[in-house]
């Protein structure tokens, strides 16, 4: 009887966690179909005139509605972020790798401090790291823009994937490259053919975080944007005073959407591989 | 013999230090001479961090020299990267490719080497049938037992048809019965294929039976080398004697001498009488008499044996033989295989019973210097 009132009561519990979590998103989703052109609290009648809105197509809701900001400055902001988390993921990831493989492959001088100093970026304080990035940016006379945006980033998210295909790297037998080179291969083969495939998932986790994390970063970025090259998370982070426009629902809606099916894409990639871990594990030794 | 040729390996004065995490420099490889003839299947045995690996690995690339001569067919070797050595090895852990498919490991190094598809898939499929695993070319690595995947590793290391094949300690990871068809297996291949091959083991057993030459390692330094009968009848040393084989080993003084025989006393007082051969009265050296030496009954005329009488403490029965051990007045311990032959005198092994142990004066070996 007991055990049962405590199963239940711990369902409940559960329950209620999960609606805290995701209520709010479920909200941002139903609004964004709002068809309420003054206030996006108060339910207007199914419209999916936001979305046609951001997809640049004619509709009565938004042109009947004035908000200081234009739909274009949303969607130019958007375009920053893409373009800023693509460049970055790119190159964080190519750099994040190859540190990961120096620091794992060669023995050297000063190996743990440069360890720790590839950590330290990911426990600076947001604040610390966007206004010593402006000062160290204004000093040497980069502009405030995408350049410094995408410089800025790439300077914490290079931690994020050398950490990310580090742990890879840290579960992949050396015997492995060792047999490689055994049997004939050079070092370049020996990448390419051996050690790129087996820390691949890794190293799609790694761009995919940076991708991510640089998406959706705030604070940093608030401090070495320029003025014509707002992104995203600062462009909704000034218009909460002057106004939300109702197409941020559907945004928020698409990249959520974008989201899972990264996501999806990373767990199926993930689930791809077991075989080959397996394989890994049964070695022993 | 085929080793007197122009040897595969050749290694001089080998010297290879590590420094351990506290400081200290260790000698893994100490003045080691080796060559390994070709068609040769020669075996590096020692306990554990005698050096074994280490000259494996430095033959194979993967272990640089810090000093001493590499000679692989006649073409020096010590600053020749791995991927460029004429040595394929056989890993412990076997190192399959998990990614890729059995086809795909086992013609790794003809792929490396760009042999066209087709030729290629011919030669996968024959050093397949060779391990006994032909057919499985799509599986992966990560789908077969382990005796498949160490077959798989060997059909991988010998495709490409090297000068020499290494194998670390291939075996260890195989379960008793499946080893000992491995072994076999193993020594028909390294015929059929008429390449070297160098093995190694921390186990005498596997040694003794798969060994053309048997190089005894220990400390770093080589211990002995030979034939596997001549290792085990005439060790070189205390330390060779006692990690093969079974052995009873008396430190003795040489008290009494004829023409033929010498007669000693051990340490504790034991009488022992071996061969005279060069032996001197008063020199010290160490006599070794292996459990399997011992008679119940004097085989032959009482000139030409000896014996220890004792009490047996244990006897036990382990299928065919007798392991008898017993203790001699003086305390020395003795251990005594006996053959089935004896079961009628089973009673005279029962614990506590006094018993006369004969060897023959000449199967007794005398090795040099008391030092142990």
């Amino acid at each position: 009887m007991m055990r049962r009132l405590g199963q239940n009561l711990l369902s409940g519990y559960s329950l209620l966690f999960f609606v805290f979590l995701y209520l709010p998103i479920g909200l941002i989703f139903v609004y964004s179909f709002n068809g309420n052109p003054l206030n996006m609290m108060i339910w207007g009648g199914f419209s999916l005139d936001w979305y046609r809105s951001i997809f640049g197509m004619a509709n009565s809701l938004a042109d009947n509605v004035q908000y200081i900001e234009s739909t274009d400055q949303l969607l130019g902001s958007l375009r920053t972020s893409l373009s800023v988390a693509l460049i970055t993921a790119l190159i964080s990831t190519v750099i994040g790798t190859l540190t990961a493989l120096a620091l794992a492959r060669f023995r050297f001088r000063l190996q743990g401090f440069y360890r720790m100093l590839l950590f330290m970026p990911m426990m600076m304080p947001d604040v610390v790291l966007g206004i010593s990035l402006l000062i160290f940016f204004v000093n040497i006379g980069i502009p405030l823009g995408k350049v410094s945006i995408i410089i800025g980033h790439c300077s914490f998210l290079v931690s994020y994937v050398f950490i990310v295909v580090s742990a890879r790297l840290a579960g992949m037998d050396t015997r492995l490259e060792e047999a490689s080179a055994d049997l004939g291969a050079n070092p370049w083969y020996t990448f390419r053919r051996i050690t790129l495939p087996m820390i691949l998932p890794g190293v799609i986790g790694g761009a995919l975080l940076s991708f991510i994390i640089s998406m959706d970063d705030l604070v940093i970025t608030y401090f070495i944007s320029g003025v014509d090259s707002t992104t995203l998370p600062v462009y909704i982070y000034g218009m909460i005073r002057r106004g939300i426009k109702p197409e941020i629902n559907a945004i928020a809606t698409l990249l959520i959407l974008a989201s899972l099916l990264i996501a999806a894409v990373g767990l199926y990639l993930r689930n791809r591989q077991p075989a080959a871990l397996k394989a890994e594990d049964s070695h022993g030794s | 013999m085929s080793h007197t040729n122009t040897p595969v390996v050749e290694i001089k004065a080998a010297v290879k230090h590590y420094r351990t995490p506290e400081g200290q420099a260790v000698r893994a490889l100490d003045g080691v001479d080796l060559s390994v003839g070709a068609n040769e299947f020669v075996t590096l045995l020692g306990p554990s961090g005698c050096g074994k690996t280490t000259l494996l690995r430095a033959i194979s690339g993967f272990e640089q020299l810090d000093s001493g001569s590499l000679i692989i067919q006649g073409q020096p070797m010590n600053d020749v990267p791995p991927y460029q050595r004429p040595v394929n090895t056989v890993f412990q852990s076997y190192a399959l490719f998990p990614h890729l498919s059995v086809g795909d490991n086992v013609g790794y190094a003809l792929e490396v080497r760009g042999v066209p598809r087709k030729e290629r898939d011919t030669r996968v499929g024959e050093a397949l049938e060779m391990v006994g695993m032909g057919g499985l070319q799509k599986r992966k690595p990560g789908l077969l037992s382990g005796g498949q995947q160490q077959r798989v590793a060997l059909a991988r290391a010998i495709v490409n048809r090297p000068a020499l094949l290494l194998l670390d300690e291939p075996l260890s990871a195989l379960d008793r019965h499946l080893r000992q068809s491995m072994q076999r297996e193993l020594k028909k291949l390294q015929s059929e294929l008429g390449i070297a091959f160098v093995f190694v083991t921390h186990d005498q057993e596997e040694a003794l039976t798969m060994s053309d030459r048997i190089v005894v390692l220990n400390g770093g330094h080589v211990q002995q080398i030979g034939r596997p009968e001549a290792i085990y009848d005439r060790p070189a040393n205390a330390f060779v004697a006692g990690f093969i084989g079974e052995s009873n080993l008396f430190k003795a003084r040489v008290s009494v001498v004829d023409d033929q025989h010498a007669e000693l006393v051990s340490d504790v007082g034991d009488t022992l009488r071996v061969r005279r051969g060069e032996l001197q009265l008063n020199q010290q050296v160490q006599v070794l008499l292996r459990p399997e030496q011992f008679h119940l009954d004097c085989p032959g005329s009482s000139d030409s044996h000896a014996w220890l009488e004792g009490v047996v403490e244990q006897t036990v029965f382990v299928g065919k033989d007798f392991e008898v051990s017993m203790r001699t007045p003086q305390g020395s311990q003795v251990k005594a295989v006996v053959r089935d032959a004896a079961r009628q005198a089973l009673q005279r092994l029962h614990a506590g019973e006094t018993l006369r142990l004969w060897y023959a004066s000449q199967a007794a070996h005398v090795l040099a210097g008391g030092a142990r």
